[in-house]
């Protein structure tokens, strides 16, 4: 909470809070050492009483405005602090959209992949849905890149996703009877290397979650 | 020579040709249409006005439409070159990523 009070402030407060305490004990040191350094001499419980009652109007004047001075660098901290949290709070909400997208994408395209289309409509329609949701990230990415915190190169990994998908022939342009008849080992190639870029992007989002 | 992609072309920039998506403004019609001039090795050689493409009004633009429309390019001259003869104006920072993305990465069919 006072982490950021500055030293201009810390270093008066603490040479005050030694005044006081100085003078709070000062009649009972040095008493029998040095007298010149022990400047008033308390005989009787009059200039006693005298001395303390003093000592707490002063004092009593000094703490409040040193309080003052703390409570409003707490004001200060406090709105900052509350501003940082309502920042991550949008960011993590962002991210949270971000990566439910991510899934949606990724669902779509392992449809495709693991060959769970039933026909030629339905292939077009999931083809379809993969670039609404292709265009749905790259708006998402549009709008928050400054507050996702993501770098250039963390926004170009997930860019790079669908620009792998985009351009495999056989996830967005062959008919169905083609894909239907592919290479299983071409598909399992292309499989891992787009999970492998998937991952990549995810654990970029997850990251920012902190 | 300035070019408004949004309303002289299509404002969706999606098909690499007409094997992808419904097959129309794809990028082949694109480069035919605006970028033929530098489809030669010596428009390459010659400092000349470069091309200004106006995105203000293009709502999406593809991987594969970049690669085949621009990366196509990159035959001729590097990514840093095919930016100067190639402006992209009023571009987002996510469709500017993909281009740059697709120039660097090269052009992927002959």
């Amino acid at each position: 909470m006072f982490n950021k009070i500055p030293k201009s402030v810390a270093i008066p407060s603490l040479i005050v809070f030694l005044i006081t305490a100085y003078l709070l004990f000062n009649p009972f040191i040095f008493r029998d050492i040095n007298t010149i350094i022990y400047p008033r001499h308390i005989n009787d419980l009059q200039t006693a009483r005298n001395y303390y009652q003093i000592l707490s109007s002063v004092l009593t004047i000094l703490f409040s405005i040193v309080g003052l001075i703390l409570g409003y660098f707490y004001y200060i901290n406090k709105i900052e602090t509350d501003a940082n949290n309502a920042k991550r709070e949008r960011i993590r909400k962002r991210l949270d959209s971000l990566i439910a997208e991510l899934n949606e994408y990724d669902d779509l395209v392992n449809t495709i992949s693991c060959l769970n289309v039933k026909d030629k409509g339905e292939l077009k329609f999931i083809r379809n849905k993969i670039n609404r949701s292709s265009e749905q990230i790259s708006s998402q990415l549009e709008q928050g890149d400054t507050l996702f915190g993501l770098s250039k190169d963390e926004i170009k990994t997930i860019i790079r996703i669908h620009s792998f998908v985009e351009q495999n022939p056989f996830l967005m342009e062959v008919d169905y009877d083609e894909l239907i008849k592919s290479d299983q080992s071409l598909i399992w190639i292309i499989k891992n290397d787009y999970t492998e870029r998937m991952q990549e992007a995810r654990r970029i989002c997850y990251c920012k979650l902190e | 020579m300035e070019i408004d992609v949004g309303k002289d072309f299509y404002h969706r920039l999606a098909n690499r040709d007409s094997h992808q998506g419904d097959g129309k403004f794809t990028a082949i019609d694109f480069r035919n249409r605006f970028l033929k001039s530098l489809d030669n090795e010596n428009a390459w050689l010659t400092d000349t006005e470069p091309i200004v493409l106006d995105f203000a009004n293009v709502k999406k633009i593809g991987p594969s439409f970049a690669n085949e429309a621009f990366a196509y390019f990159t035959k001729y001259a590097s990514p840093e070159k095919l930016s100067k003869k190639i402006v992209f104006k009023n571009a987002t920072r996510v469709q500017r990523m993909i281009i740059q993305e697709e120039l660097e990465t090269g052009h992927k069919r002959v």
